[in-house]
């Protein structure tokens, strides 16, 4: 059996660009972030669109949300969970759809830049907005 | 990583296809399962509120930047008659995709779930159609001339 080209120039030998352990927390994670956002993105649209009408949405209404710190933990968790879980999922799909190589190594960095700055860009709104007296 | 987290129609792949990389799958071996439609379905609408949660912190970002500028934008967007369409079809998104997770859900954790997807798929279906049939028309009540 030929030795691979990479083993025979001392490189390491990477079979699989993914590995199984995390796949399979990723795997997890999608599953259980996914549970939980049934009650926190349903809940959320439902508070906005239904109990609430879109009319009514405004800043007066999201600064007394945020008023409360305990609407702040839910928007907080939920943009964590969303953003994961999306982010997540779409690092799947471009491992099924871009083919391997350069493309594809470039699409994996735009998803977890993405990811960094959405998460950092919400968390910093969230936290520092101030209500107003 | 178990059947249903993969296109079912994945199955019919030939024995010399598990040498070859899935991103070089003919398109022809992906068709005709009603499964797949299922698992296209959850990906489009995965992507697309993907899509629009970016937008989102984008939108809400601007609560930083005072009643203006956030009223502005909430105005002149979201509070349009013909953003109620894009709006339901978000609602409709995540309602699909939180029916249809909780589907693979099941078929991940229950040995028999398989033989049982069509049930499955058929409840994903109507408890679609009795969530979003009332959520419409709540959404668009207040956009209705009187």
């Amino acid at each position: 059996m030929a030795v691979s080209p990479a083993l025979s120039q001392g490189r390491p030998y990477r079979a699989q660009a993914v590995r199984p352990a995390m796949e399979f927390y990723s795997w997890y994670f999608l599953r259980v972030s996914g549970l939980l956002l049934i009650f926190l993105a349903l809940g959320h649209f439902l508070i906005m669109h239904a109990f609430n009408s879109i009319l009514d949405v405004d800043y007066h209404f999201v600064a007394q949300r945020w008023a409360l710190p305990a609407w702040r933990i839910y928007d907080w968790l939920l943009l964590v969970l969303s953003l994961l879980h999306g982010f997540n999922g779409l690092r799947v799909v471009v491992n099924e759809h871009v083919p391997a190589g350069m493309v594809r190594r470039g699409a994996q960095w735009f998803v977890a830049l993405s990811t960094i700055v959405f998460l950092a860009l919400g968390t910093y709104v969230i936290v520092a907005f101030r209500t107003p007296v | 990583m178990s059947a249903a987290t993969v296109d079912p129609a994945l199955a019919e792949r030939q024995p010399d296809d598990a040498l070859r990389p899935l991103d070089r799958t003919p398109l022809r071996v992906l068709r005709n399962r009603e499964g797949h439609w299922a698992w296209v379905l959850h990906r489009l609408t995965g992507l697309g509120v993907l899509g629009f949660l970016c937008l989102h912190v984008l939108d809400t970002s601007m609560m930083l930047l005072g009643e203006d500028a956030y009223n502005h934008l909430i105005k002149s967007v979201y509070q349009q008659w013909w953003f109620q369409p894009a709006e339901i079809a978000l609602g409709g998104a995540l309602v699909y995709h939180a029916l249809n997770g909780l589907r693979v859900i099941v078929l991940d954790l229950w040995e028999d779930g398989l033989r049982h997807d069509p049930l499955l798929r058929r409840l994903v279906v109507w408890t679609f159609l009795v969530v979003m049939i009332p959520l419409g028309g709540v959404m668009l009540w207040p956009f209705l001339p009187r």
